[in-house]
């Protein structure tokens, strides 16, 4: 086998990794994707059921009961958060910005009480959110030309294909100098 | 300049609450007994929260909002002496901001 048809084959095993690589990637991701938005839809539905069911009589249980909600949430958001971040991490993009949660953090339960429904404000909140999401992806998948998504997506098997590379051909031309 | 690192669960591996009446890790104590010693005896001082992923609105408004309304802390002087940090959870510090922002803007009007 001679030299440039090695390349070839080289080239064409490469190509085939990274197109089977990208499929499998990017449907994994559309499925944690897909999961985690629908956690994040069952956590403003929850909020939405529990403001409304909890009657509140006398003003002492009201501040635990409010602390109590306050403490639910936290807990729910803080694994909506970690599990986001985690996809970050796989996607090897922003896909989710986890500032973005601050927003719920930052509810007063005390006043979500009172108001025994989700204020107007949560609602554009959870739309906020679940649309920047679907833009991320979008943006990321979509949008970019071939060559810039290609290299975004992976610059270290880009990386590690060129030093590949780099290690055949030093290895044929060794071989051709000590050989002839 | 002296400096110092704070885990919050060192004060409390649970916090919770805002007042005492909530409990023993709540942000008043937090405020009362570990902040507010700690700004007036060192220059800098640095919050690391991560170790509990629970932290409630009510315990960060009042342990760090409560610096500029209870403690009498300016905000030039919780901006320069104060940061705060947690490895997972980076909408907590946002919070952080928000409370003590609000805290501020209470304080001037």
């Amino acid at each position: 086998m001679t030299f440039a048809q090695l390349l070839v084959v080289f080239v064409g095993w490469a190509f085939l990794f990274y197109l089977n690589n990208r499929t499998l990637r990017r449907s994994e991701l559309s499925r944690l994707k897909e999961s985690l938005t629908k956690e994040l839809e069952n956590l403003f539905d929850w909020l939405g059921e529990t403001a409304k069911e909890k009657e509140i009589e006398e003003e002492d249980e009201k501040e635990l009961k409010a602390l109590e909600l306050e403490d639910e949430l936290a807990i729910k958001i803080s694994l909506v958060e970690i599990r986001f971040r985690q996809l970050n991490d796989y996607a090897k993009f922003l896909l989710f910005n986890p500032a973005v949660l601050s927003g719920i953090r930052k509810i007063d339960t005390e006043i979500l009480l009172k108001g025994r429904k989700l204020p107007q404000e949560i609602h554009i909140k959870q739309y906020d959110i679940l649309e920047d999401i679907e833009q991320s992806y979008h943006q990321h998948y979509f949008k970019k030309s071939f060559f810039a998504s290609i290299w975004l997506n992976h610059k270290d098997d880009i990386a590690g294909i060129i030093a590949g590379l780099s290690i055949v051909i030093l290895v044929f031309v060794v071989a051709e100098v000590v050989f002839g | 300049m002296k400096t110092i690192e704070l885990k919050v669960i060192d004060f409390n591996p649970k916090p919770y609450g805002r007042f005492p009446k909530h409990g023993e890790g709540c942000g008043e104590n937090y405020r009362e007994k570990v902040l507010v010693p700690a700004l007036h005896k060192y220059d800098k001082v640095h919050v690391n929260l991560t170790g509990y992923n629970r932290y409630g609105r009510s315990f960060l408004d009042e342990a760090f909002g409560g610096l500029i309304r209870e403690s009498e802390f300016t905000g030039a002087q919780i901006h320069s002496k104060l940061s705060y940090s947690h490895d997972l959870l980076e909408s907590l510090i946002i919070v952080i901001d928000d409370r003590i922002e609000a805290a501020i803007r209470d304080c001037e009007s």
